[in-house]
């Protein structure tokens, strides 16, 4: 069947994300915040999550253009970005933050631009990984449709 | 909202349901500039249950509480915020109010977490928020309550000396008669007469009686505080505070209280000093109108034999009664008349039965008054069982009279507790009681204030419990369920934790509302609210997600606005399965009801105040919790609490 397909595949692929790091156990809590009254919930959040920290690290980008540097400043957003990346469990992205914020405590310019293109790919890899996933989950939604309407 | 009447024909002894999914409709508000985590924390306490509203601004949150007051039960508020320190928010709200504010970040660093301890957050929880700790969030709020409760034990007793003093007359039991016999009434404290256009057959209320609810009071300690101990005459407190229904009057007598004790002068008077109305005594039969009948009749004839110091008649004195003034004109006014239970609180009568105390009684009392706090617990147990609204109050008919040893009253009073109690299946300790009464109808000296307001708040807190008792559902919390209603009663807490009353946590509790300083068992709003989303809670409902949303889904969804990231339009209300949440919070909380029963004699109906915060959160939308027709004036426990006389200047 090709909706039981379609979810070995999911699972799969949340699995991955889970043994590579990519997602920590945050995330199994906003699956379980999702109910009948937000059957999207999760998809709803992760989207905010990608939309907002998007935003966050173009920001970030140009403020780190700037001279001198103001590493507070940067602090605080890396502390922005921390706070969502937490909430929906991206791990990877959350640890990236936690050492740029040390670079930006040393005031080391250098270590917060190593670390900040170290955020960058991390945050381009999970939004990736996140997008496919919720594109399978609607290919499985649509596949429960179709097989339920009798095709 | 389920509340159910019960007590048969007497007024409507309104059983708080305690549902078991407490602390469901807990009223938190979160603030955090993230959208994300707002969503996530949303949805979090919306799966708890909780009604949460969201805040993206601290600002606003800010103005949100200040409008609201008595509007939440807790907040949460992150610590980075573009406009506002999360730790100034944390100390703005902390000097205006008493609620407890939980700190959110995503930083774990020491200095940041020592600066939230410091700054009196009640709690540091590093994000990401999990449901673990979402879920017992409830328990700073119940600890709120404890924490108010004892430090208003100290000045119970002065303020109700004070208040005996000032009031001590028929007329305010006569008030609080009439305000119990109509239910959910707030007086206006202006005209006796006027009081309460509901009840147009009481007598003539002399002196309004005016609810300082957690809200009234909250604006009575702002102004206080902003006029400076020096300046905070009742003249320009009341300009200050601004509320239409309170008369410099009232000001006056709650800053008394709030001065604490000290005054123990106001016992040399006689007549009044005491507790307030025998209503303590009628409460004790609350349990169905024939009750009070019956019991009334005989108390007022045992008890008339003496001075009216001891209202107790023999029941524990709850801390009802000990927040009771007797006041003995009213009482005696009163005594000729036998109402439905809820009359059985008049003041009036219990003063005529407390009036007539013997010697015995008075030494009864003063034993009692000794006794610790198990009187209190006795007192509420005995009421528990009956369902009736006044749990505490109907015990004791405590009639602090200062100048009297008014000992033989106790003793009748004790043996009429006794009878009532007996026939109500009251499960408290006779003995207990008449030695409470003995104390308390012996020479009132600070130490038996402070014995007797000990016990009572004590018994208040597990009335508050208790309260719940009665329906009380056997909850998964055990015992906690009893505190299901922390709003109501820190003492719930109390109760359970500690009280060496076998309190009767099944049927017992039924109403135990905390007893406001007087007795007055209205809880403060936010209590009520508290109570309303309990009481909204169906029966059925579990802890459960899907009920929860089933909830939601039925009737609120109009209500709810998921926030959806910027979109999020500034505060955000979840409303859940509450109901009727917000509906008390604006009315209850500016409750003043004025009873001509002087504050001090609110009566300290436990139950009385349940049902009219019951009643309230049923049928009004958060009238401060008052139900008139069992006289009860909004006092409850939490206003007690709210008292918090330490605070103020004196």
């Amino acid at each position: 069947m090709e909706r039981s397909s379609l979810q070995n595949q999911a699972a799969a692929m949340k699995k991955s994300f889970f043994d590579q790091g990519y997602l920590d156990e945050q995330f199994y809590q906003l699956e379980e915040l999702q109910d009948d009254a937000s059957p999207n919930f999760v998809e709803e959040v992760v989207a905010l999550f990608l939309r907002d920290s998007s935003r966050l690290i173009g920001i970030i980008e140009q403020a780190m253009d700037k001279h001198p540097q103001d590493y507070r400043k940067l602090e605080t957003y890396m502390h922005q970005l921390k706070g969502s990346s937490s909430s929906i469990g991206a791990l990877k992205v959350k640890n990236e933050c936690t050492h740029f914020r040390e670079c930006c405590a040393e005031d080391n310019l250098e270590g917060c631009l190593r670390s900040f293109q170290k955020l960058k790919r991390e945050h381009a890899i999970l939004k990736q990984k996140l997008e496919a996933y919720f594109q399978l989950l609607k290919q499985m939604g649509s596949a429960g449709k179709a097989t339920k309407s009798g095709k | 909202m389920e509340i159910s009447r019960r007590g048969g024909a007497g007024p409507s002894l309104v059983t708080l349901k305690l549902p078991m999914d407490f602390p469901a409709g807990l009223r938190v508000l979160v603030v955090d500039d993230d959208p994300l985590c707002l969503k996530t924390i949303e949805k979090l306490l919306w799966n708890c249950h909780y009604d949460v509203t969201t805040c993206p601004r601290a600002d606003t949150a800010l103005s949100m509480v200040r409008d609201r007051k008595g509007g939440f039960d807790l907040i949460m508020s992150d610590v980075h915020m573009p406009d506002m320190d999360g730790f100034k928010l944390l100390e703005l709200i902390g000097s205006e109010t008493d609620l407890p504010v939980i700190m959110i970040s995503a930083d774990d660093g020491k200095d940041v977490v020592m600066k939230g301890v410091t700054n009196g957050a009640v709690d540091y929880i590093v994000k990401p928020v999990r449901i673990e700790a979402v879920k017992i969030m409830w328990q700073h709020v119940v600890r709120k309550y404890q924490r108010k409760e004892k430090v208003l034990e100290p000045v119970e007793c002065a303020e109700e000396e004070k208040k005996a003093d000032e009031n001590g007359e028929n007329t305010s039991l006569a008030e609080d008669d009439e305000s119990w016999k109509n239910g959910n009434r707030k007086k206006d404290e202006n005209d006796g007469e006027d009081e309460d256009e509901q009840r147009e057959d009481s007598p003539p209320l002399k002196k309004p009686r005016v609810v300082w609810s957690q809200e009234l009071h909250q604006a009575f300690v702002s102004a206080v505080t902003r006029l400076g101990i020096d300046k905070a005459v009742p003249k320009k407190i009341l300009e200050m505070m601004d509320v239409p229904a309170i008369t410099r009057e009232n000001v006056a007598s709650h800053l008394q209280k709030n001065n604490i004790l000290g005054d123990q002068k106001q016992l040399s008077d006689g007549t009044r000093a005491g507790y307030a109305p025998v209503n303590s005594v009628s409460s004790f039969d609350l349990q169905g109108p024939h009750i009070p009948g019956q019991h009334m009749p005989q108390n007022q004839m045992n008890l008339r034999s003496g001075p009216r110091q001891l209202a107790a008649t023999g029941t524990t004195l709850s801390l009802l009664d000990r927040m009771n003034r007797f006041n003995s004109n009213a009482q005696n006014s009163n005594t000729s008349r036998i109402v439905p239970w809820e009359q059985s609180f008049n003041n009036r009568q219990m003063n005529s039965i407390l009036r007539s105390p013997t010697n015995m009684e008075s030494r009864q009392s003063q034993q009692v008054l000794q006794s610790d706090s198990n009187l209190g617990l006795q007192a509420t147990q005995g009421t528990s069982s009956f369902l009736d609204p006044f749990p505490m109050s109907t015990n004791f008919a405590f009639n602090l009279t200062p100048s009297s040893a008014c000992p033989v009253n106790s003793i009748q009073q004790s043996r009429q507790f006794d009878q009532f109690r007996q026939q109500n299946n009251f499960t408290a300790d006779v003995s207990t009681r008449g030695q409470l009464m003995n104390g308390i109808s012996g020479e009132l000296d600070d130490m038996l204030l402070s014995n007797l307001c000990q016990q009572i708040t004590t018994p208040n807190s597990h009335v508050g419990g208790t309260s719940a008792a009665e329906t009380l559902l056997p909850s998964s919390y055990g015992s906690a369920s009893q505190t299901l209603y922390p709003c109501v009663g820190d003492n719930y807490t109390n109760a359970l934790a500690g009280n060496s009353f076998p309190l009767a946590t099944s049927t017992a509790t039924r109403d135990i509302l905390p007893l406001g300083m007087f007795g007055e068992t209205v809880p403060p709003r936010s209590e009520i609210e508290l109570l309303d989303h309990m009481i909204g809670s169906k029966p059925e409902d579990n802890f459960a997600p899907n009920h929860w949303n089933s909830n939601r889904n039925t009737g609120i969804e109009s209500n709810v606005v998921m926030p959806n990231g910027t979109e999020t339009p500034d505060c955000n209300k979840f409303t859940g399965a509450v109901q009727c949440s917000n509906s008390i919070t604006a009315e209850s909380s500016a409750a003043v009801t004025t009873n001509d029963v002087p504050q001090s004699s609110i009566n300290v109906f436990p139950n009385e105040l349940k049902n009219v915060v019951s009643d309230q959160f049923l049928q009004q939308e958060g009238i401060g919790v008052i139900d008139t027709e069992l006289n009860y004036e909004a006092f409850s426990m939490d206003d007690i609490l709210n008292y918090t006389p330490g605070p103020l200047p004196m």
